[in-house]
């Protein structure tokens, strides 16, 4: 196992729980966090102009 | 398999040639029949002329032991153990309670199961010394109800095994056995000769049989020595090529004896039933207890069928009346049991069972709950783990490991507890319901309340009085969770087929072979020889091409590997082949299998000594390990699992693989060879990682800990009760894991537009805007 190895496993290990940590969030399984993302955002910019359209 | 009747008439016609002990002829012992039962015994004295087994004969050493010798518990195995040691026997240490070598039991129901292996389907015996003697745990769920009651039934006892294996060289046969069972008696124990009496009768284990001699003092049985010539094999019973001395004598009785004591549970408890009974306030009538045990040996259960008749019938003969008798004995009856109980569950923890619905772990936690149940139920202000810890001190001189349990025996305990009160709270709903509809509340109603929400009728009782628990309740929820029959595997025929020559455990390296094609049975191919590994023990097949032609799987029936092809059309017996494995999935396969055994270790230290492999699956994506835990895993626990499997990866370790006799193993590893299960063959191969784990083991392994690279740990899952599902991924497959992984964090990051360390914070920032937007959006505003 080299040092680049490692320093790479390490790296990919850190990506990993901060995708773990963004899905806790959500409790989304990882493969739909991005999905689940776009949805909220879309759903949130559709409250946002329903909002300003009722006032 | 012919019947118990059978042999017990065709032993007793043939007494001359099976029962008779030259040794005992000489000392002037005769023999005699029974005038009430019919069956023989050999006594020296003229004038009985009844067999001194219950019922035909009363215990008459209760408040009138036969000897001044007064020993403990304790005091009495040393005193076995020093005269047989003295006269050539080696003393061996107790095996596990729980039997993982012999898979059609869950415990170790006698000392002889010890020595028990299977082989092509039939028992064979190993034996460590010979001749030896051994204090063996036993644990046995079929008498439960009798456990306090009877005064000598316990769910965990020691059987004092005297065993020899006597082939015309080595050993010693029936003469010698009885010889010195009178001296242990007589020189050790200081019976007089002619209160001994040996009766005639035969023993029929789960592997193998025989006549046998049974030895009584008052009316009191203390041993069996079986003679056993025969054994149950797949095909009948046969007669064995040596014979087996298999002398199991109950250690409890010894003391028992001695001290006359109305229990055998007040001198094998003593010191734990003194303090129980001071913390408790529980007073004792001795006379009445004298009165009252003299009777109750001669009863059982099972063929009393109801407890109660069976108490009223003592009381009268007594002269009390049946309240102020079941006031009286009750109390100390829950304690005796609840001392037994805990003895059981503490040996079965620290030999790595937990309790649990399933297997073996059923029958714990049934012991378990009942003996809560009596300590609720008599509200008493003491907890299981502090009986535990008075067993371990007692018994610190023959069991010392379980004193080093503590603390493991001592976790298993209070989630059990936690989980039989949130069960209690449940009852107290689950009952009141049934008695407001009405409904009655039978044995089956008590089995399904069981088992399906884990209320025992004892938790029934205290809410509903007057329901009558069948006196074989636990006996009858044991039974219906006796060990399954394996499938068998799968049926082609291969007789007459020479086995297949295994070049991958000569060539584990190689992956190119020449080879011959022996038959083609449909789909299949069989060669004389192959690189393939077929699927087994959890690993997957290998894949590749043979002359070309893909193989889609691999099997073995028997010693024959099947390859099945693509295209058997292209293959002719007699046909020259070459052979090609896949070598990205047979690497990924070696890594995923050394991980496996890297993971099993790492979850042993991270967990706790109970946890066991259940099963395992190793296939070129990933691998999945099921581990006996009694709840799911924490993040936490995750996390350092995985941390103690990768330092295991990088120091590197040695995977060294040997093929070694059984019983050779067994001496030098022990029993946690046995994590796949128990090896029915008497050579194991044995794959061992230094300091790490060490296990009986069919599959394709790296050279060493580093070459299965980085573990990552993808999923956990407690799959049911008392198993956790651990799936993980090694090396290129774990990178390829990761590396997915990073790409949905890419993704997500690109969607929100920041760096991939941010992704957290701003989906938590989205969430929490979405959340106000939406109350905003519901409220109208």
């Amino acid at each position: 196992m080299s040092s680049s190895d490692f320093e790479y496993w390490s790296k990919l290990k850190r990506k990993e729980e901060i995708l773990r940590r963004a899905c806790e969030i959500l409790r989304v399984q990882e493969e739909h966090l991005p999905r689940t993302v776009q949805r909220f955002l879309r759903e949130i910019e559709d409250m946002k102009l329903k909002l300003s359209s009722s006032r | 398999m012919v019947s118990r009747e059978y042999l017990r008439d065709y032993f007793s016609r043939n007494w001359d040639r099976y029962y008779r002990i030259g040794f005992l002829v000489d000392l002037g012992f005769k023999r005699r029949v029974c005038v009430k039962c019919g069956r023989g015994f050999w006594t020296l004295d003229d004038g009985r002329d009844v067999c001194p087994d219950q019922p035909c004969s009363p215990y008459e050493f209760i408040g009138n032991p036969p000897s001044n010798v007064r020993l403990s518990y304790v005091e009495a195995w040393r005193a076995i153990e020093d005269f047989f040691v003295r006269n050539g026997h080696e003393s061996i240490r107790r095996y596990p309670v729980v039997s993982r070598w012999y898979p059609p039991l869950f415990f170790t129901a006698a000392s002889i199961v010890d020595f028990y292996r299977l082989e092509d389907g039939n028992v064979v015996f190993e034996f460590p010394a010979n001749p030896l003697i051994i204090p063996q745990f036993c644990l046995r769920f079929n008498d439960i109800p009798n456990v306090g009651v009877t005064g000598k039934h316990y769910t965990c006892f020691v059987m004092v095994g005297q065993h020899s294996l006597y082939d015309g060289r080595e050993g010693y046969w029936k003469e010698r056995c009885i010889e010195l069972d009178y001296k242990m008696l007589t020189d050790v124990f200081k019976i007089r000769p002619e209160e001994i009496v040996f009766l005639e009768d035969l023993w029929v284990g789960t592997g193998a049989y025989g006549y046998s001699l049974e030895y009584f003092v008052r009316g009191l049985e203390l041993g069996n020595a079986v003679f056993t010539e025969f054994l149950i094999g797949k095909n009948g019973p046969r007669e064995m090529p040596y014979k087996v001395i298999d002398m199991g004598a109950g250690l409890e009785r010894f003391p028992w004896l001695l001290h006359g004591t109305p229990t055998s549970y007040d001198v094998v408890f003593q010191p734990s039933i003194e303090k129980l009974k001071s913390i408790c306030g529980v007073r004792v009538d001795e006379k009445l207890l004298l009165d009252y045990y003299r009777f109750a040996g001669m009863l059982n259960v099972d063929e009393v069928k109801d407890i109660g008749r069976m108490r009223s019938i003592i009381a009268e003969r007594i002269g009390v009346s049946y309240s102020e008798f079941v006031e009286a004995v009750e109390p100390l009856q829950a304690l005796y049991a609840v001392c037994d109980h805990t003895r059981a569950l503490a040996f079965a923890i620290a030999d790595g069972m937990i309790p649990s619905n399933v297997g073996g772990g059923y029958n714990l936690r049934v012991v378990l709950r009942r003996a809560l149940s009596l300590i609720e139920g008599f509200k008493w202000g003491f907890n299981l783990i502090d009986v535990v810890e008075m067993h371990a001190k007692q018994l610190k001189p023959i069991a010392p490991e379980l004193e080093e349990h503590l603390g493991e025996i001592q976790e298993i305990l209070d989630v059990e507890t936690s989980r039989f009160k949130a069960s209690r709270d449940r009852a107290s709903r689950v009952i009141d319901r049934l008695l407001r509809s009405g409904r009655l509340i039978d044995a089956k109603t008590l089995i399904t309340l069981y088992e399906s929400e884990g209320i025992t009728p004892e938790l029934v009782r205290m809410k509903a009085p007057n329901v009558e628990i069948p006196p074989d309740f636990y006996s009858m929820v044991t039974r219906r969770n006796e060990p399954l029959r394996r499938e068998e595997a799968k049926q082609i025929p291969v007789e007459g087929i020479p086995a297949t020559r295994n070049l991958f455990y000569e060539y584990p390296y190689s992956y190119e072979f020449n080879a011959k094609v022996v038959k083609v049975i449909g789909e299949y191919v069989v060669l004389d020889q192959t690189l393939f590994y077929p699927t087994a023990g959890g690993q997957m097949h290998d894949e590749g091409l043979i002359n070309g032609e893909r193989v889609v799987e691999v099997l073995r029936v028997g010693g024959v590997i099947l390859h099945r092809v693509k295209n058997p059309l292209a293959f002719r017996e007699g046909d020259s082949v070459h052979g090609v494995i896949d070598r990205g999935r047979r690497e990924a396969l070696r890594r995923h299998h050394t991980a496996t055994h890297i993971v099993n270790a790492a979850s042993r230290s991270v967990l706790g000594s109970w946890v066991w492999q259940h099963g395992a699956e190793k296939t070129p994506e990933k691998a999945r390990l099921d581990i006996t835990h009694y709840q799911a895993l924490t993040d936490s626990q995750i996390r350092r699992i995985e941390e103690a499997a990768n330092r295991i990866v990088l120091e590197n370790h040695p995977v060294i693989i040997q093929t070694i006799p059984r019983r050779n193993a067994e001496l030098k590893y022990g029993f946690i060879i046995y994590q796949g299960g128990a090896v029915p063959s008497r050579e194991v191969r044995i794959v061992e990682i230094p300091g790490v784990d060490v296990e009986a083991c069919g599959g394709l392994h790296c050279r060493s800990t580093g070459e299965v690279g980085f573990i990552t740990i993808m999923r956990t899952k407690r799959i049911q009760d008392g198993i956790v599902r651990i799936e993980f991924c090694s090396g290129e497959a774990a990178v390829k894991y990761l590396e997915d992984r990073w790409s949905i964090l890419r993704r997500t990051a690109e969607i929100l537009n920041v760096p991939d360390e941010d992704v957290p914070r701003r989906v938590e920032e989205i969430f929490n805007e979405w959340k106000t937007l939406r109350k905003r959006v519901r409220d109208g505003l």
